[in-house]
């Protein structure tokens, strides 16, 4: 009896050992995906490719953004968005009471491209710690994050403009100083120095990049090609910045080419794109199907037809809409009577055609500012024209015209060149001192919005 | 060696039978009523101190075998008070009357994870609600809602009225800012059931997105819902971690503790039931019918003309529509059928039920089943080994439908309808084919017709408990307890618009598709020795043992677009893309010891810890201590006066511990697609590499008193439950990339009263009104926030947010203008936590037969973002959109838009939500057991009407003030977007048995 109650006891007891002899618990790693620290501990050519290809899509995020936001500021475009009346009323400040912080609809063009930025910083981090690629490779790497790094930082800057921006965001704890405030220029400087390192680091790459870009970068995809690219995004920089010998010394390093006419237009959009595709790619964010029924979708400003120079191939960029014309209750003119949206973007083929992010076609019209400001009215004038005879609107008559009406014309040029390509028409008014009504269709009883109030996080952090 | 065990134990009992056969012994028979002369059927007698025992029949008779000369006959009855009875061979046969014990005093209440006390002797503050006032008053849509109104310091907001439910609990406030569990812990029969809201990725379909967490704007039920109320004998909520504390470092936001129905022993019972009804939309706008007046009121230039040509078709079409009746207007039956076997002997009982649930929606094509099979099993092997079983398998079927948010997409009813006019043409043709809706992105009869938002679950819960009695003398009893048990859910949602529908036509690929699958098991064990000594007047009972909890998630959701016409299979799809596929697996192991000293039920001491470690933490390998103590002091157990069947004070304290979510210890890259190649881009995550689990200290003192022979009790509570550590984002500036390193970074105190008062103020034989009133209060507030202050939740600052901030609650709502002093520098407009809650529940028994009950509800104060009135003033929809008391030109609806938008003035959305409800209406009659004596066949009848949400009184603007547009989570509730409305019910019930 006694014994037999033993056995039960230590039976019973060894179950419940049995039961929690597994007390140690197994460690659990991430099942779902690899992790950053690996990454830039020693990154293999594959891990490098990996991070590559990751850049250039944080790269393309950014567009959709400018072209919707920054083309509603300059009125290249009215938002008709029927789910929020604030792409409306706020974008184009029909209160008058200008941006705030945390602007609606205002991360695109700020917080994504910070993210191609930290991933161009994770890019740079992990080719210098690596020690299983060449050291061609780890300046081919560090070129291409560089001068995408340098394109993505003048994106938030056109956003904040007098604000400044961070340039140094490498450690999120530890931010650099915001630069260029009220001094876009300096900011603009800063860019130029980050894009000149990467030209640097391009030239040390040998003959070939080694790493695979998309098709976007064909005919760039080698340090050389590259690095016209680099140069490109120095010329906008440098013309930004007003330092025009600059731009054109730029200019000369990149793919730009003069010898167009309306036989080879092709010629006007060479120039690296983002690519797009099919799902699970990302869609081109301006694609719509043409004329369906929708609640959402950007329409070309009727101001943008309506000042056109006759016969002027450019309008082909738009088609009128037949039978899905669009409203929106916030969208009035004077009379209180609604604007009928009536020409919708007709550029792109599908949803996974390309977008060229600088073209030959802006370099050409960068080239004709810088050599006006050089005092090379000729230069300047035979520029705009190779633009103007390629789209068929014959020559400029530059006769008794002061340098400030050849710079109207130049901007004249880029608001149809360059029409909803993230844009343009407000970032030029605005550097060139005439963002206002005279060079605005206000129609829309809005105002004009000179730049976008600091984000929360950044006021935050320097509050704290 | 096992089966060796078990010979052994085999023939031990065998021998403790024979001996006992071998003594003398004597019969004792009688009846057990209740104080009106009643019988009570399956009451247990037990010979006290022995396991010799038996249950009255039908008419309340007994008869047992007593050993020896004399004996104690205890009899038991759940609701009863234990009853001692001393009888000898020579006593003649024994009437009974038993009390009820209407304070519950001697309800077992859990104390530890091994161990109970009566609720008398209860340290902390015990919540619980029997299956009478959960599910037998009326017919409650969801588990989770059925409480309700029923248990002081409790708040829930529900996702919308849609058929399944979708509640979001909060227990003594809020416990988490967003990183912990904010949901309630629940244990159903011993088992971690799955309360998560899987995602079915309707939010990406009709881009319901914006908004600070757009993860949870999927409007889908919390697990929780399942399981059938029917079933469950009772609940008992462990509100905060003074109670808590034995569930350790998952109990931060308290724990729902579920028990399902046992079979006793008795004679078999087969009862059945059967409600019926219907439902109805509740608190309607009323929107405008528009005339020629309201159309120039709102549309002018060219689209003008449109839409008087529109309206006069529609005139004389007779086709002028109240979308929000038509819409909203259905009148769907509701059904609930529900059979079940119990009875069993002294040896093994059983418990067995079916349950079908059938309800439609308010609004067509939404509806919600459920079945649900239980089997649960007692059966004892000898004298020394208890096992327990339970069963249950579940299946629920959920058409959701589409309301709530949406962008750009029509895909909501509520949206669309906020911006149509009474004669917008939505109808389909003859041939089917729906009209474009010029008003916005979605033909609304298209979505409600055409739209699939379905989620289906298989669920299987199994339980099994073992205890053992491994010694015992006079004096002392040693027992092991090991339990555990598996909470499978499967779970199916198909989410699916057609390729005709018209913002699909709009798209590159048109027709969009989502199925998602997700299998969530949760196993755990648990084993304990517990010692229980007696030492004259003392009682120590010590535990000690050690759980584990395993979880294993897989998630995948696959997102078809470009469908062939009218095909939803992924094989029809144009482009095919994983929409999301997730693995989580986690473990916890906890030890823990707990001592339990009773001095003769007038000092009752407990004292406990809990050692946890998990997967979840930084540091996986790290045990974290939760320890508790409690002290309950019976002072009417010290004087006897006879006024008091109780008067109690007691204290108790205790820590619980709240984990990270999944993945925030991690630093993924995540992929991407481009051209073609795939790369990895760098998440906006960052991690701290000192992350700790957050952590609830709670210190809660009480008094409970029942006098007057149980009918007037008092409990009253005061809590101060402050969580530390609190897991919060650190927001570094977005120009570095991250935008959220999770860290320890806040603390916050929740102090509330909650106050119970029960009374019976008249009881008589033919006549007995019961009463009871809840008041509770908590107040809320972050006490240090170490990283800058930030808003959440909601859809930022113009259209009203949520405030983390110190010195203030963490559901403050703000919005514009900018206020320096205030916080986030923004306008301070409400807060979300009521000022108080109040609830009156009152039953009384007439005509001997005849039962009501009632439940009203009432809320003071709190706030809500009531984005619907924005987007109705948007549309013109509002009821009295075009008036201008004012008499400025400017019309009412305008008006309000203006000072939103041109003023800057979010408070115009932000609206106080006080509201009185009268949630709950039964009236049942109890057919004479004389007349059911004549059918022979039935041993109970009852017939009965009930009604809950009946009536709602609230100044809100909308369909309910109690409602969210971000499902479960603790802060961004209270934000609503032409939701789901709640809808009125009202049953017809039919129980019997047999």
């Amino acid at each position: 009896m006694k014994k037999s109650f033993n056995y039960i006891l230590k039976g019973m007891l060894l179950v419940t050992v049995l039961a929690f002899s597994s007390c140690e618990i197994e460690e659990i790693v991430d099942p779902n995906n690899p992790s950053v620290g690996s990454a830039i501990s020693n990154a293999s050519f594959a891990e490098m490719q990996f991070l590559i290809t990751g850049l250039e899509s944080r790269h393309r995020s950014y567009f959709g953004n400018a072209a919707q936001m920054f083309g509603s500021f300059g009125r290249e475009v009215w938002p008709y968005f029927a789910s929020d009346p604030r792409f409306i009323g706020d974008w184009l400040d029909m209160g008058g009471d200008g941006t705030y912080s945390d602007f609606f609809g205002s991360g695109g063009t700020y917080a994504t491209p910070y993210l191609a930025v930290k991933q161009a910083n994770i890019v740079i981090q992990a080719a210098e710690n690596s020690t299983k690629i060449s050291a061609q490779q780890v300046s081919a790497a560090k070129g291409i994050a560089k001068t995408i790094k340098g394109y993505q930082l003048l994106w938030p800057l056109m956003q904040q403009w007098n604000n400044g921006i961070r340039i140094e965001v490498e450690d999120p704890l530890n931010p650099g100083p915001r630069v260029g405030i009220d001094n876009p220029t300096e900011a603009l400087q800063a860019i130029q120095g980050v894009l000149n390192e990467g030209l640097s680091d391009l030239q040390a790459a040998g003959g070939t990049l080694g790493f695979k870009l998309s098709v976007g970068f064909s005919g760039f995809d080698t340090p050389a090609g590259f690095a016209q690219v680099n140069r490109a995004i120095a010329a906008r920089v440098a013309l930004y910045a007003k330092d025009y010998a600059g731009a054109l010394n730029a200019l000369n390093g990149s793919f730009i080419d003069l010898n167009v006419d309306a036989t080879s237009t092709a010629k006007m959009q060479r120039g690296p794109a983002h690519v797009y595709g099919q799902p699970p790619d990302g869609e081109n964010p301006l694609f719509q199907p043409f004329d369906r029924p929708t609640a959402a979708i950007l329409i070309c400003h009727p101001a943008w037809i309506e000042d056109a120079l006759p016969n002027d191939a450019r309008l082909n960029k738009v088609r009128q809409l037949v039978t899905n014309k669009i409203t929106n209750s916030g969208l009035r003119n004077a009379n209180g009577e609604l604007l009928v949206g009536e020409y919708q973007d007709v550029r792109w083929s599908d949803n996974g055609a390309d977008i060229p992010f600088i073209r030959n076609e802006e370099l050409i019209l960068i080239y004709a500012e810088a050599q006006l400001f050089s005092n090379n009215t000729t230069e300047a004038v035979r520029a705009i024209n190779i633009v103007r005879n390629t789209w068929g609107v014959g020559n400029y008559d530059a006769a008794g015209k002061s340098q400030d009406d050849i710079l109207e014309e130049i901007l004249f040029q880029r608001r149809y060149s360059l029409w909803n390509e993230g844009g343009h028409r407000w970032i030029d008014l605005r550097r060139t001192g005439k963002l206002d009504a005279a060079h605005v269709d206000l129609r829309d009883q809005g105002h004009l919005i000179l730049q976008v109030a600091r984000p929360s996080t950044e006021i935050n952090w320097d509050g704290n | 060696m096992k089966m060796h065990n078990l010979k052994w134990t085999f023939a031990l009992a065998m021998s403790m039978f024979m001996s006992n056969a071998l003594l003398a012994q004597f019969t004792v028979s009688g009846k057990v009523t209740d104080p009106l002369d009643l019988p009570l059927i399956g009451v247990s007698i037990l010979v006290k101190g022995t396991s010799t025992g038996t249950v009255s029949d039908v008419d309340g008779s007994f008869s047992l075998e007593a050993p020896g000369e004399s004996a104690t006959l205890v009899f038991s009855y759940t609701g009863f008070k234990t009853f001692e009875l001393d009888v000898t061979g020579s006593s003649g046969p024994q009437n009974v009357q038993m009390q009820e014990d209407i304070a519950r005093l001697e309800e077992v209440v859990v104390t530890g994870l091994a161990s109970g006390v009566k609720r008398s002797n209860s340290g902390n503050s015990v919540a619980s609600v029997d299956a009478e006032m959960l599910s037998e008053q009326t017919n409650p849509q969801t588990l989770d809602n059925a409480l309700y109104g029923k248990i002081a310091g409790v708040q829930m907001t529900a996702n919308g009225g849609a058929p399944g439910g979708g509640i979001n609990v909060q227990l003594r406030g809020i416990s988490t800012l967003g990183a912990g569990s904010s949901q309630p812990l629940y244990i159903i029969d011993g088992v971690y059931a799955d309360n998560s809201a899987s995602r079915n990725f309707r939010s990406v379909v009709n881009s319901a997105g914006g908004g600070s967490s757009s993860n949870n704007q999927d409007d889908v039920a919390s697990r929780i819902s399942d399981l059938n109320p029917d079933e469950i004998e009772r609940i008992e909520v462990l509100k905060g971690p003074s109670a808590a504390a034995i569930y350790g470092t998952r109990a931060n936001a308290g724990v729902i503790i579920i028990t399902t129905k046992r079979g006793q022993a008795g004679e078999s019972k087969v009862s059945f039931s059967q409600d019926i009804g219907y439902a109805k939309g509740q608190n309607f706008i009323g929107f405008d019918d528009w005339n020629e007046q309201k159309v120039r009121n709102y549309f002018s230039g060219a689209r003008l003309n449109t839409e008087l040509a529109a309206l006069r078709a529609a005139e004389a079409e007779g086709r002028i529509t109240d979308w929000e009746d038509f819409f909203y207007g259905e009148t769907p039956l509701l059904s609930n059928t529900s059979v079940s076997l119990s009875g069993g002997n002294q040896k093994t009982q059983f418990y067995a039920s079916g349950g079908f649930q059938t309800e439609d929606g308010i609004i067509k094509n939404t509806g919600y089943d459920r079945y649900s099979f239980r089997v649960n099993l007692d059966h004892k092997i000898g004298n020394f080994i208890t096992v327990k079983l339970n069963n249950n398998f579940i299946r629920t079927e959920t058409q959701r439908g589409f309301t709530g948010n949406q962008n750009n997409t029509g895909g909501s009813i509520g949206y669309n309808i906020a911006y149509a006019p009474s004669y917008a043409n939505f109808f389909p043709d003859e041939n089917g084919i729906y009209p474009d809706n010029p008003y916005f992105g979605g033909n609304p009869i298209d979505i409600r017709d055409n739209g699939v938002n379905d989620y289906n679950v298989n669920r299987i819960i199994t339980a099994g408990a073992v205890d053992i009695d491994l010694w015992s003398t006079a004096n002392t009893f040693l027992k092991a307890k090991i339990n555990g048990g598996v909470d499978l859910v499967s779970g199916e949602s198909l989410v699916y618009f057609n390729e005709q529908m018209q913002y699909q036509k709009t798209r590159a690929n048109p027709g969009d598709v989502v199925w998602g699958n997700s299998r969530n098991l949760n196993y755990n064990l648990q084993g304990f020795l517990v010692l229980n000594s007696t030492f004259g007047k003392f009682n120590s009972n010590t535990t000690v043992g050690a759980v584990r909890l395993d979880q294993d998630v897989n998630f995948l959701a696959t997102r078809g677009q470009g469908l062939a016409a009218g095909q939803r299979n992924l094989a029809w799809a144009n482009v095919v893309t994983v929409a999301s596929q997730q693995e989580q697996r986690i473990s916890d192991m906890g030890v823990v010891a707990q001592e339990d000293l009773n001095w003769d039920d007038k000092i009752i001491a407990s004292v406990g810890i809990r050692f946890d470690k998990s997967t979840l933490n930084r540091d996986q390998q790290k045990y974290y201590a939760f320890p508790k103590a409690s002290l309950a002091v019976n002072l009417h157990n010290f004087v006897e006066t006879g006024f008091f069947d109780q008067l109690k004070l007691r204290g108790a304290y205790g820590e619980t511990g709240g984990l990270p979510q999944f993945g925030f210890t991690f630093e993924p890259l995540n992929s991407t697609i481009i051209g073609g190649s795939i790369g990895g881009v760098v998440g906006t995550q960052g991690v701290d590499a000192n992350l700790v689990p957050e952590t609830a200290q709670e210190i809660e003192f009480g008094l409970d008193m029942t006098l007057l022979n149980g009918r007037v009790t008092l409990d009253a509570t005061v809590y101060n439950k402050s969580v530390k550590d609190l897991i919060l984002p650190l927001r570094p500036a977005s120009s570095t990339g991250i935008s959220t390193i999770q860290t320890n970074a806040a603390d916050l105190e929740n102090r509330g009263v909650e106050i119970g008062l029960g009374f019976v103020p008249v009881r008589t034989a033919n006549f007995e009104w019961s009463n009871r009133l809840l008041w509770w209060r908590n107040r809320s507030e972050i006490t240090r926030l170490i990283v800058p202050q930030f808003n959440t939740g909601g859809f930022g600052f113009a259209l009203g947010t949520y405030a983390i901030a110190e010195g203030y609650s963490p559901t403050a709502i703000v919005g514009n203008p900018d206020n320096p002093s205030g916080p986030v520098r923004k306008t301070l407009y409400g807060d979300r936590q009521p000022d108080f809650q109040m609830s009156y529940a009152t039953s009384i028994k007439f005509l001997k037969h005849f039962d009501f009950s009632a439940l009203l509800h009432y809320q003071k104060g709190g706030a809500a973002i009531n984005l619907s009135a924005y987007l109705w003033d948007d549309g013109g929809t509002t009821p009295g959109w075009d008036e201008d008391p004012d008499g400025d030109g400017t019309f009412k609806g305008q008006e309000r838009i203006n000072e939103a938008f041109g003023s800057g003035n979010t408070g115009v959305w932000i609206e106080p939500t006080d509201y009185l409800k009268l949630r709950e209406l039964g009236l049942y009659y109890t057919v004479p057991s004389t007349v059911l004596n004549n059918t022979g066949l039935l041993k109970r009848l009852k017939l009965g009407v009930s009604a809950n949400n009946i009536l709602l009184s609230t100044n809100y603007s909308s369909y309910d003030p109690e409602v969210s547009n971000f499902g479960a989570q603790p802060l961004a509730g209270s934000v609503e977007v032409t939701p789901y409305p709640s809808s009125r019910r009202f049953f017809f019930h039919i129980k019997a048995d047999f």
